[in-house]
């Protein structure tokens, strides 16, 4: 059996939480039957991101540099893949579900001749084979799969899995020497914009902080954006907040809007209709912090908690952050 | 003296008059070619019976055709089309009695009979030519703005303006080259024209070469009109009253079952394709005169979707005149129809409720929207979610089935399981069964119905969704399993009647559930409290004091009728009458939650139940009163929305019911 390759995704000088799910996913296969595990980096001026993943125990962090890795441009990306691929002879290729890694794999795929399978949520070792599993339709159906090609590339959802803890010993870092033939490239980068949020996917985030009318505005809403950047949750909001224009519609929660299923949601501020309700009620738990002891929310809610939340939320996040630092 | 009389062709030589007969029989020729490529084009169509009951169609073709029902509404657009039409129709009687006699040498055009038919065709020929005028005027003047004018719809003006026209400048030459009998003063317009033609000093042979050449200007105007007939928007004079002769008869509320056999058949659910219309589609389609009544009332129109149901209407029409052979040309929703008008249309029946000649675009709307969902082109995530879940679950949120019956914990409501059978059925509905703020409506009834010593009860857990979301997004035969299991359960109870304070429900029970077999006598809560409080069984407490509106429900008022009954309820809560809205009863405006909108995420430049509130805010009334709990949340989600609430209130008529008790 061929070495497993785990793809890396970093930004801004830091590796994403994202590949440290996908790198605990790529070291379990490696221990089933053993073999190596090897972590890629791509892309311009990167020693200190290979650095970082070198601390995650891999054999090797294989390290891309170059010129035109600056950018992701798919067919770059997907070329030097498929070059790392061969140069550790790997037999699994390993990424996060990501923007990024959905525009390059299936090329990389093609490349191979490979097989692959996205959106893993699980996956289980049977002797050589490995069964794995992928959610369809949205969430509503389970899909079990097999990988029948000599090279398997598995997309896994970062959420489903642990995140990779950093070990003692650190990993060899390689330099990859690559070719990329600039005629080749089918597509030109032109420039890059970025999205204010750094917060997870709203769908996908284990913690959901989501405001109502109560929040009574933009200030309301940056008492719980702070919650949430300190959980590493996302920001959601009731309909009635997204009407008022306090914050976009794409953070709708709701029947009309997005449905989550998080194992912490906090509603605060929102009273509970039932189109929100019908959004979010599948959450593991759920924390309700709302003024109107009647409000319906509280039907639904694991925790409940009638307060203001002006006064509730600055306490709680002050409390979280003396957590946090002991 | 001889009796007054005219004589037929005078002053036109035979030679002359040979040419006319074979100018009539090519415009005649031309009429008819035209006719029998409609004819064509209607029998390509899918075939489709429609129900007998020849009468009812008589007195529909009666009602809508000759007595305009609808343009009553308005009454200048009535009578232009009462002036055009009936002096058409009079002119062409006379024209139809010039030839008898001339052909069958009757004789009978003398005496009295000719005064009596020159004044009424010079009286009916005015009151064309006013129409006329009236239908410029209304074009080009008042309705600028309104109406949107192709080159055809000035050239048809023009044309039975010159023909009407050239018809009494004709008689005026005649009246004055023939030294102006007595007897002709009857025919009036054309006595004072020839009046008008001698002081212009016009005589004798002069007077009579005019007459040939108008008379020949009259006779090519006239033949051309019969040729281009078939090819103008004139043909909705056939069209129009054919249409309305083959409207569907089944309840207004109803919507066409699509059975297996049939899909198997066609291998097609819904309206895919052109092959899928059938003749009475096609004959709907041509039916169309381009009066924007139905655009005019639309609500997806007016909150700045796509859709306007006469724009769907003629697209289809352009497409199938494009396209007559009936093999599959291109689909027509995604192709012809874009999904976005489709899904834009939230079913409130306004444009079928003022379509003049009875086109039904519901019927194709939900026809296409079959096609989509069947094809599974249905991308709206949402929907998607509330159709699995009622498919799933029984309602449209995915809340277990155990819990449906809890709001009714406490209230000592006894379920149909339970007891078996009561003399009312109280079909509580999704909403008011999950909703927190539905429920409300529900306990709100429930106190009254047991004030009034009713004996009720309640399927509990036993209900599911009607299916009314999912029939209404094209999801037939999610909605047809949703049918068969709930007139299961419901023939298993016994009860004299169904009362449900959903509009929704309501109009699927009663209007729908019979196609499978379910035949109840269903009510709404609103005509229900109407009589308890009429039979004087709720003590009702001293009138309230704030000013009342009163939202019509689409698929209680349009779907059913049931105006009144909620409004009697206002009354006697409020002592006088509720303030009534800018649009009401069949205008009613929209809530914007109906035909499966509650489930979308469609987005348009305005939102319907943002603009109807404007229009309770316009009232002042304090309280919006709804009968329906789409109607309810829709409301109270824009009262949110404009951050009005403690200014103003939503609440279902049962609430204000129950909370007036004594």
């Amino acid at each position: 059996m061929g070495s497993i390759l785990v793809v890396a995704e970093h930004r801004r000088g830091h590796l994403r939480a994202a590949s440290l799910s996908a790198m605990s996913v790529g070291k379990e296969l490696a221990g089933h039957p053993h073999s190596a595990w090897h972590i890629l980096v791509m892309g311009k001026g990167i020693s200190a991101v290979a650095e970082e993943a070198a601390r995650y125990g891999a054999a090797s962090v294989l390290s891309a540099d170059h010129e035109l890795l600056e950018h992701p441009v798919a067919q770059v990306s997907a070329s030097v893949v498929a070059q790392a691929t061969t140069a550790v002879e790997a037999t699994f290729i390993v990424a996060p579900v990501t923007p990024w890694t959905k525009d390059f794999l299936p090329r990389v795929a093609a490349r191979l001749g490979a097989g692959m399978v996205s959106d893993v949520v699980g996956y289980e070792i049977e002797g050589n084979t490995v069964v794995f599993q992928r959610t369809m339709y949205a969430g509503a159906v389970n899909a079990a799969v097999m990988i029948t090609t000599a090279v398997k590339i598995i997309c896994a959802r970062p959420t489903a899995f642990p995140k990779a803890k950093p070990e003692e010993r650190p990993s060899a870092i390689v330099p990859l020497s690559i070719e990329i033939y600039p005629a080749s490239i089918g597509t030109t980068f032109l420039s890059y914009e970025d999205r204010p949020s750094e917060r997870p996917d709203l769908t996908e985030a284990a913690i959901v902080v989501a405001g109502g009318r109560g929040t009574k505005g933009r200030e309301g809403f940056q008492l719980l954006e702070e919650l949430a950047d300190l959980l590493g949750g996302a920001v959601g909001a009731s309909r009635a907040a997204v009407d008022l224009g306090w914050v976009p519609a794409d953070l709708q929660i709701g029947q009309t809007g997005k449905i989550v299923a998080p194992s912490l949601y906090f509603a605060v501020g929102i009273s509970g209709a039932i189109q929100h309700v019908a959004g979010m009620k599948d959450s593991k738990v759920i924390v309700a912090i709302n003024k109107d002891p009647e409000a319906p929310i509280f039907q639904v809610a694991t925790y409940g908690l009638v307060a203001d939340l002006f006064a509730a939320i600055p306490t709680f996040v002050e409390a979280v952050k003396q957590t946090k630092e002991a | 003296m001889a009796p007054p009389t005219r004589e037929i062709f005078g002053n036109i030589l035979p030679n002359l008059r040979l040419a006319f007969y074979v100018l009539s029989a090519l415009a005649t020729l031309i009429f008819s070619y035209g006719v029998f490529k409609r004819i064509a084009l209607y029998r390509a169509g899918r075939s489709e019976r429609i129900a007998g009951a020849f009468g009812q169609r008589v007195m529909l073709v009666l009602e809508h055709g000759l007595g305009l029902k609808r343009l009553r509404r308005d009454p200048f657009a009535f009578l232009m089309h009462q002036f055009i039409f009936w002096g058409f129709v009079v002119l062409f009687i006379g024209t139809v009695i010039v030839a008898l006699e001339h052909h069958g040498r009757l004789g009978i055009y003398r005496g009295p009979f000719y005064v009596a038919v020159s004044f009424l065709l010079d009286l009916f020929g005015l009151l064309f030519m006013i129409g006329l005028g009236m239908a410029a005027y209304r074009r080009w003047w008042v309705g600028r703005e309104r109406f949107r004018t192709a080159p055809e719809d000035l050239g048809t003006l023009l044309l039975l303006f010159a023909i009407a026209t050239s018809g009494f400048v004709l008689e005026g030459f005649r009246i004055a080259a023939s030294g102006f009998p007595v007897s002709e003063w009857w025919s009036f317009v054309g006595y004072a024209l020839a009046e008008v033609f001698s002081a212009l000093g016009l005589e004798g042979p002069s007077l009579w070469r005019a007459h040939l050449y108008v008379w020949w200007a009259h006779a090519f105007l006239a033949l051309g009109f019969i040729a281009l007939l078939p090819f103008t928007k004139l043909l909705h004079m056939f069209t129009s009253p054919a249409n309305i002769a083959v409207a569907s008869l089944a309840p207004k509320g109803a919507l066409t079952p699509v059975s297996l056999q049939e899909v198997e058949e066609r291998g097609t659910v819904g309206l895919e394709s052109l092959h899928d219309l059938s003749w009475r589609h096609r004959l709907a389609l041509d039916a169309c005169t381009r009066c924007e009544r139905c655009q005019e009332v639309c609500p997806a129109y007016h909150s700045g979707t796509p859709l306007t149901p006469m724009g769907l209407v003629q697209q289809m029409r352009r497409r199938l005149a494009d396209h007559p052979s009936p093999e599959r040309r291109g689909r027509l929703p995604g192709e012809v129809i874009s999904s976005d008008e489709l899904w834009a249309c939230t079913t409130c029946r306004a444009c079928v409720e003022h379509c003049p000649v009875l086109i039904d675009h519901l019927e194709l709307i939900v026809g296409m929207r079959r096609s989509l969902v069947a094809e599974g082109n249905l991308y709206d995530a949402s929907a998607r979610t509330t159709l699995t879940n009622i498919a799933g679950s029984s309602n449209p949120w995915g809340f277990p089935q155990e819990d449906r019956g809890k709001w009714a914990e406490g209230l000592s409501v006894k379920t149909m399981k339970e007891v078996g059978g009561a003399d009312v059925l109280f079909w509580t509905g999704c909403f008011a069964s999950y909703d927190p703020r539905a429920q409300r409506i529900a306990r709100a009834f429930v106190k009254a119905l047991q004030r009034a010593g009713v004996d009720f009860a309640i399927l509990g857990n036993e209900e599911r969704c009607t299916g009314d979301p999912a029939r209404r997004i094209g999801e037939e035969f999610l909605f047809q399993e949703r049918a068969g299991a709930n007139i299961e359960t419901l023939n298993r109870y016994r009860f004299d009647q169904i009362i449900t304070s959903c509009a929704h429900c309501f109009n699927t029970l009663k209007n729908e559930y019979p196609q499978f077999g379910g035949r109840y006598t269903v009510r709404h809560h609103s005509e229900f409290l109407a009589d308890l409080v009429r039979e004087d069984k709720l003590p009702l407490k001293a009138n309230l004091e704030e000013a009342l509106t009163y939202h019509d429900s689409c698929y209680l008022g349009r779907y059913n009728e049931v105006y009144d009954p909620p409004r009697e309820v206002l009354a006697c809560l409020a002592g006088r009458r509720p303030l009534e809205m800018a649009s009401l009863r069949e205008r009613g405006l929209c809530c914007g939650g109906g035909g499966g909108h509650m489930w979308m995420e469609y987005k348009a430049e305005k939102r319907i139940n943002h603009m109807r509130l404007d229009e309770a805010l316009a009232t002042k009334a304090q309280v919006v009163a709804t009968a329906c709990p789409y109607c309810l949340h829709m409301l109270e989600d824009a009262v949110k929305a404009k951050d009005l609430d403690g200014s103003l209130e939503v609440k279902d008529i049962a609430e204000l019911i129950a909370d007036r008790l004594e």
